[in-house]
């Protein structure tokens, strides 16, 4: 039996697809209509709301509350000034990724750590020494993403007590939604200009229905994680054991991935005379760089329209996002190619009109401009299809940041 | 700034052992000791006026002889005592059951109580003997490291093999068959009387809170009669001056080696630099730099509090948080007046004296201990050293030294800042005696408790446990003080430990100390090997 979030009883009412994934023991709606194209399209062009409570969330405080968090994660947190959020992965002793999040510096001496599964342990096993307690408070804390280009403009209206016109990309805020006391932060996993709200469950309900209400005139509409997952590849995002597997779940070493290997290298900040948990292992990574690396690719769309109308089919890979592992192989050709890594998720881009791929490649192959081939299976035959490697995000609209 | 090879943290037994060992290959070695007097757990202090008294360990019978040859201890002052009696057993109302070193004299003495057992109690001497001697292999030995099964490991567990087989194919599946079982299996296999039976399970009590019906207790036994003759008891010697002469002993061979040791010297922190240990802080402010440091202290004293947790990785910490430091012991000092009117008190009490009349007795007050209260009834183990060693006390008085089990160090409710519950201890422990010893009580002219909390912040033992970790199966050998670090070494370059928290395990045994130096010579050998070849 699934748990329900403290939104449940509007989601439930609303999921006409009753289509629902285990989200970290949550019942998650994956497209509340029949299919997910209008909820998608909310996220690029007015505002999707998403219901993300099966969040972990973690309260770390305490006089040595920075030092820990700073010990955690690969990213200095000293930099972090009050009032800002920071994405970032951590780290096991490995220097292997273990899991990645949002850390929101709430105050001088207090954090919330987000993460995708539960961390309690780690974090309290790393505050061994130091005067900081850390908490779990994903039961306390309820969550939604609003998301899309008219996002500000719905909370601008709506919220009290803060300036979310003012908001910059990566801070935070305390401010009001009716009566319900609720912190948001301008972050979320669409690439768009968006926002995160937390609040307690008991006001769950009624922020709910302020922002339906609100957003009505903006294009709001209620969006399940189908729409999500093609968001989020086309912001370039990971997701924690698709484009990477945690450290902790990892079966052979071979699985685990470092910050290096899965594009987040930009996140590993050395500090001078500070150490965190794998900076030793990084610091030597560094040095002598692994042979892999996460590489976003573009895959030749009228290629894979040509092999599908061989057998007489339209290309069935459009639609939805795929976290199935796929080969990748050089360029040149069928029987010389050799594999050189594999696609962790790929979909279809409605607003870009190409096929992308998130992709573990050779890092000899990971610069942007490299062709190489993707396997393609039509009606049971693998077939390759010539494919390039590019920058990612794939789709960065300047409202993001601005 | 004086540059030293090795600082020593911690002047208790072992470190000692380390540091002379060390010294002999003519290292430049510094013992620091915080106390005034060496020997830690086994140290002498004045603790009344006028007396010398054993503050924690009474006996070192598990003092390998050869060591002690080795380093010549014999010159340097020590002087055992063995008294005929091994241990007595008072069963109540005055009665008593005395095992003794003599063969003819213990039989005659069971007999008292149980023919049967009497005739069979030569096998079981026999059957103790040789099962110890075949765990003394594993404990004379580095712990193999299965995770880890090298060829040069695979070589290195040849030499014990060979040992252990030389003592029989059948001796060692036994003591495969016995060491995992509670004492109370082995015992009702042997014998049939209550009073010998709680007796021998005695020697399965120290260094863990459990009774003698938990698995593994039967290892223990085995464990403390892995010294010199156990007479189906356990192996016992005192040392004439108190068992701090021992200490002194080594300090005196170490320093005629050319090792430095301080007392009033504590270590704070040890230095870390780059992952590395560089030397020690004192508490006074004192740097003292060193090639290496050696920690006598137990496992987690030495990683979270001198250390510190945030140089060490989560995963070790983790470890290290959970290896069970669990003191159960606490130590009741007594200054009589006179011996207790018991019949031929002096030989009878010169040995150990014990509370423990039945396996069921030990069982409950093991009971206790388990849900957090010291035991209404404990067991007692009462040591009275100015019987073989008159000089420890003025003339006239002697001191008694009782080991009570069990005083868990977490209680349930308070703590023993509470005086409440150290007077109710004592109250227990003096009720006990005048059950079994009627008339000690009126002997008694001074009388000094120490709790496990005592031990800890005197002694600097975590958690009072004066075995720095129980021994149990799970943390003996290969996981002794944690799984894959039963080598000495620790993550951070340079930093080694030496204590009882190391294979083979705590007690007076040198164990730990010697083969913690014959790891650091051993590394340092191979260290040279490579940068010759180089």
């Amino acid at each position: 039996m699934l748990l329900e979030t403290p939104f449940h009883p509007r989601t439930a009412a609303l999921c006409r697809s009753r289509r629902w994934r285990n989200w970290s023991g949550y019942a998650a709606a994956l497209s509340y209509e029949p299919g997910h194209e209008y909820e998608y399209y909310a996220v690029r062009s007015g505002a999707a709301l998403f219901d993300v409570s099966p969040l972990r969330k973690y309260e770390v405080a305490g006089p040595d509350a920075a030092a820990l968090v700073d010990r955690v994660v690969t990213r200095n947190v000293f930099c972090c000034a009050e009032g800002r959020v920071l994405y970032t992965p951590w780290c096991d002793e490995a220097g292997k990724l273990i899991d990645d999040g949002t850390v929101q510096r709430l105050g001088a001496d207090i954090f919330r750590i987000t993460a995708a599964d539960p961390c309690l342990r780690w974090f309290q096993d790393c505050a061994l020494g130091m005067d900081a307690t850390v908490r779990d408070i994903s039961l306390d804390l309820a969550a939604l993403a609003l998301q899309g280009p008219t996002s500000r403009d719905i909370l601008a209206g709506l919220v009290t007590g803060a300036d979310i016109a003012a908001l910059p990309y990566f801070a935070l805020t305390d401010g009001h939604i009716g009566a319900a006391p609720v912190t948001i932060t301008r972050t979320g996993y669409t690439g768009d200009l968006g926002y995160e709200i937390w609040l307690s469950p008991e006001h769950a309900i009624a922020v709910w229905d302020a922002l339906v209400e609100t957003g009505r005139g903006f294009g709001i509409a209620p969006a399940g994680l189908d729409a999500l997952d093609i968001a989020r590849i086309e912001a370039g995002l990971l997701l924690k054991d698709i484009d990477y597997v945690s450290s902790w779940t990892a079966l052979i070493e071979s699985r685990k991935s470092s910050p290096y290997e899965a594009g987040l290298g930009w996140t590993v900040q050395p500090r001078s005379g500070r150490e965190f948990v794998g900076s030793r292992a990084l610091a030597q990574e560094a040095a002598e760089p692994s042979p892999w690396a996460l590489a976003g690719l573009e895959v030749d769309w009228p290629r894979i329209e040509e092999r599908f109308a061989a057998v007489g089919l339209p290309p069935l890979v459009a639609g939805k996002a795929s976290r199935a592992a796929v080969p990748i192989y050089t360029g040149g050709s069928r029987t010389t190619g050799r594999q050189i890594g594999y696609v962790t998720s790929s979909t279809f881009s409605p607003i870009l009109k190409k096929y992308i791929a998130l992709a573990t490649i050779r890092r000899a192959f990971a610069r942007p401009g490299t062709r190489i081939q993707v396997e393609l299976t039509v009606e049971f035959v693998r077939h390759r299809v010539p494919a390039r490697v590019v920058r990612t995000p794939f789709f960065d609209p300047a409202r993001r940041r601005g | 700034m004086k540059q030293y090879d090795t600082v020593v943290v911690g002047g208790g037994h072992n470190a000692l052992v380390t540091a002379a060992r060390l010294a002999c290959e003519r290292w430049k070695v510094l013992v620091l000791e915080r106390s005034a007097v060496l020997g830690g757990t086994a140290s002498t202090a004045e603790i009344f006026p006028g007396c010398a008294v054993n503050v924690a360990a009474q006996d070192a019978g598990l003092f390998p002889a050869d060591l002690a040859a080795d380093l010549g201890l014999a010159a340097h002052g020590l002087e055992w005592a063995r008294p005929p009696a091994l241990a007595t057993s008072l069963t109540g109302g005055g009665e008593a059951l005395t095992l003794w070193r003599d063969p003819a004299r213990t039989r005659d003495e069971i007999a008292r109580h149980n023919r049967t057992d009497a005739a069979r109690f030569a096998d079981w001497a026999d059957h103790l003997r040789t099962m110890a001697r075949v765990l003394r292999v594993a404990l004379d030995h580095p712990a193999p490291a299965p995770h880890d099964m090298t060829t040069r490991e695979r070589l290195r567990l040849l030499r014990p093999l060979i040992q252990a087989g030389r003592l029989g194919k059948r001796t060692v599946v036994e003591l495969l068959r016995v060491a995992p079982l509670p004492a109370r299996d082995l015992l009702d296999d042997w014998f049939e009387s209550d009073a010998l039976k709680g007796m021998l399970a005695s020697t399965a009590l120290s260094g863990s809170r459990h009774g003698p019906s938990a698995m593994g207790s039967a290892l223990r036994m085995l464990y403390h009669a892995t010294g010199c003759d156990p007479h189906g008891f356990r192996s016992s010697a005192f040392v004439k001056g108190g068992i701090g002469a021992l200490s002194a002993a080594l300090a005196a061979a170490a320093r005629a080696h050319g090792a430095e040791v301080r007392t009033e010297a504590e270590v704070e922190r040890i230095l870390v630099e780059d992952g590395a240990a560089t030397g020690v802080a004192l508490a006074s402010g004192e740097e003292i730099a060193a090639r290496c440091v050696i920690s006598g202290a137990d496992p987690r004293r030495t990683f979270f509090r001198l250390v510190g947790a945030l140089r060490l990785g989560p995963e070790f910490n983790r470890k290290v948080g959970n290896i069970q430091l669990r003191g159960t012991t606490a130590v009741l000092h007594l200054l009589l007046d006179g011996l207790p009117p018991l019949a031929d008190a002096a030989e009878r009490l010169a040995g150990h004296t014990l509370v423990a009349p039945s396996l069921d007795y030990l069982e409950r007050a093991a009971d206790d201990a388990k849900y957090g209260r010291a035991s209404a009834r404990p067991h007692l183990d009462m040591v009275i050293p100015t019987l073989h060693d008159p000089t420890l006390a003025p003339a006239g008085r002697h001191v008694a030294s009782i080991q009570v089990r069990y005083a868990p160090y977490h209680l349930r409710e308070g703590s023993w800042q509470d005086d409440a519950h150290r007077d109710t201890l004592l109250a227990n422990v003096l009720a006990v005696l005048d059950d079994c010893l009627p008339g000690l009580r009126d002997r008694i002219v001074d009388q000094r408790l120490l709790t496990p909390l005592d031990l800890e912040t005197e002694l600097g033992l975590t958690g009072g446990d004066e075995y720095h970790g129980q021994m149990g199966l799970d943390q003996m050998l290969f996981m002794r003080p944690i799984a894959g670090w039963a080598r000495y070494a620790t993550p951070v370059k340079g930093l080694l430990l030496c204590g009882s928290g190391c294979h083979p395990g705590g007690g007076v045994t040198g164990g730990p100390g010697r083969l913690a130096a014959g790891a650091i010579l051993r590394g340092r050998k191979q260290v040279a090997r490579l940068t010759k070849r180089s």
